[in-house]
């Protein structure tokens, strides 16, 4: 079978006739399709606004999953066109090529790419606190652990990172980092999690029991290959990962933050 | 329209469903399942998402009849619109840029569970059994987080209340396996605290109120409300926390 792309055109507003080459989904005639998704994003100020651009990174981010050229995700019909086949030319690097010709450019200007990414997205530690809200569970579960005022001695503590959930406190201390599958950056984010329990490890106080917990916030099924990752990142350095999608595993963590909380409060 | 005026978590002065009588098409929504659908423009410069013409008398006011009672409980509904083809009325619902299909897998993503529980207990109380991802609409705040839109409600048997059989105004509204439901894949219980709480927010809420909405949305069509929807539409209203309890444990069966 003759290999071949289709573009994949942003369309955010049909009423303006605008489209975006953002992506190409090559088909090599057998299994799941390459995607391409690297090219060039436009800011929010050339789509239209930052709720725009922000959808417009999170749709990327999931046709790198794309499992089917022949359609897009549900998610985007709306907002995304899949353009017709077009066959792949002879060329040395087919890839590259779509990037070159078809994609919008990467225009030169190191200055722009060198500056700093903004934060984009809701923070850590509000996603765990909306999930604890949504489950009652924000009477147990406090934010933001700092180990300086809990700990004795808090020079030894300068260097180890707050911690966005907690339950218990003196004796035994349950502390609960949450990982978001969707979040662009979600590998760093368990980079910085697993750095950030080592610590705790390599620091660890006779006087506290310190358990520390992986929390992967619910996620969808094709987000299994993310999770792998996340679990391979953190696992050597946390007491236990938790994926809360699952009711039994959640339930454990509940159970694990009520007794931590109520061993405190004796 | 008349300015909304709000008491507590109820807005008391009905709006009225903006009226055209002609638009100018710009081209067919390239979604599945929306056969006929058109995203149009109109004389004053609004831009709205075109109902296919039906031939159910039921559908164009069961969108009505929940746009109605989705505005006085603050369920998030885009501004909704009748065209009038003839004596035909068609839906149309405002078009929200950049607006894309739910994803149960961005829950985490959305600004407020309250949103989803309000939705959840809207379609409870008219009995819309059609609540799928592609029914439900999230676009993205600029400051981060997603805010929903419910749309579609056409499929609503609130406008045949009138017809059921007595005994049967609690039944619930009916859930396919196979449908993808906007709650499938999300874990069982991250809504539940907004579905309970939104039922229990609608079942004080004022009937006189929800029924002036009622009025409202068949005075658009230029109809009249038959008793008996009131009375159903009240006895759910009255029964919405109980129902509540039963319908989260058939959309997570």
């Amino acid at each position: 079978m003759t290999p071949t792309y289709r573009l994949i055109h942003f369309t955010p507003n049909p009423f303006t006739g605008a489209r975006y080459p953002l992506a190409a989904a090559i088909s090599w005639g057998d299994g799941r399709p390459d995607t391409i998704v690297d090219g060039h994003l436009p800011g929010p100020a050339c789509l239209g606004s930052m709720g725009l651009y922000r959808m417009a990174r999170r749709m990327l981010d999931d046709l790198v999953s794309l499992t089917d050229a022949s359609r897009l995700p549900v998610a985007y019909e709306t907002v995304a066109l899949l353009d017709r086949p077009m066959r792949l030319p002879e060329v040395p690097q087919p890839e590259q090529w779509i990037r070159e010709n078809l994609l919008l450019g990467k225009i030169e200007l190191n200055h722009l790419e060198k500056a700093p990414q903004k934060h984009i997205g809701p923070r850590r530690g509000t996603l765990g606190r909306r999930f604890f809200a949504s489950y009652r569970m924000n009477h147990v579960v406090r934010n933001d652990f700092n180990p300086r005022l809990t700990f004795p001695d808090p020079e030894r503590w300068v260097a180890v990172p707050n911690v966005t959930h907690y339950a218990g406190g003196a004796k035994r201390v349950v502390l609960v980092e949450p990982l978001d599958l969707r979040r662009r950056v979600f590998l760093e984010d368990a980079t910085k999690i697993a750095r950030s329990f080592a610590m705790y490890r390599q620091a660890r106080v006779s006087e506290t029991v310190v358990h520390t917990v992986a929390m992967i916030l619910p996620h969808a099924d094709e987000d299994a290959d993310k999770r792998g990752q996340v679990v391979s990142a953190v696992e050597n350095f946390v007491d236990e990962v938790i994926d809360v999608t699952f009711d039994d595993d959640r339930d454990k963590l509940f159970r694990d933050l009520h007794e931590a909380a109520k061993a405190s409060a004796a | 329209m008349s300015v909304p005026r709000y008491h507590g978590n109820v807005l008391f002065l009905p709006e009225q469903l903006l009226s055209y009588t002609e638009c100018e098409s710009r081209g067919e929504v390239p979604v599945e399942n929306k056969s006929g659908a058109l995203y149009v423009s109109t004389s004053d410069g609004r831009q709205w998402v075109r109902k296919g013409v039906v031939y159910d008398p039921f559908s164009t006011l069961s969108e009505a009849i929940v746009w109605h009672l989705a505005r006085v409980l603050r369920v998030p509904v885009p501004d909704g619109a009748i065209l009038w083809d003839g004596r035909t009325p068609i839906w149309m619902s405002e078009f929200k840029v950049g607006a894309n299909q739910w994803n149960p897998a961005d829950a985490s993503l959305l600004s407020d569970t309250e949103q989803m529980g309000r939705i959840i207990a809207l379609d409870l109380l008219t009995c819309n059994e059609d609540r799928h991802t592609r029914n439900l609409l999230s676009t993205d705040r600029d400051e981060g987080g997603l805010d929903l839109w419910a749309i579609d409600h056409d499929a609503a048997r609130c406008s045949s209340f009138h017809r059921w059989d007595d005994g049967t105004e609690l039944r619930l509204p009916s859930v396919s396996a196979e449908s993808q439901h906007v709650l499938k894949g999300v874990p069982r219980g991250y809504f539940d605290a907004a579905c309970e709480q939104a039922a229990a927010e609608f079942e004080k809420a004022a009937h006189s109120v929800l029924l002036a909405a009622l009025r409202r949305a068949y005075d658009d069509l230029d109809q009249e409300v038959p008793s008996a929807v009131e009375d159903v539409l009240c006895t759910r209203l009255s029964n919405l926390c109980e129902m509540m309890a039963r319908y989260l444990e058939v959309l997570y069966r």
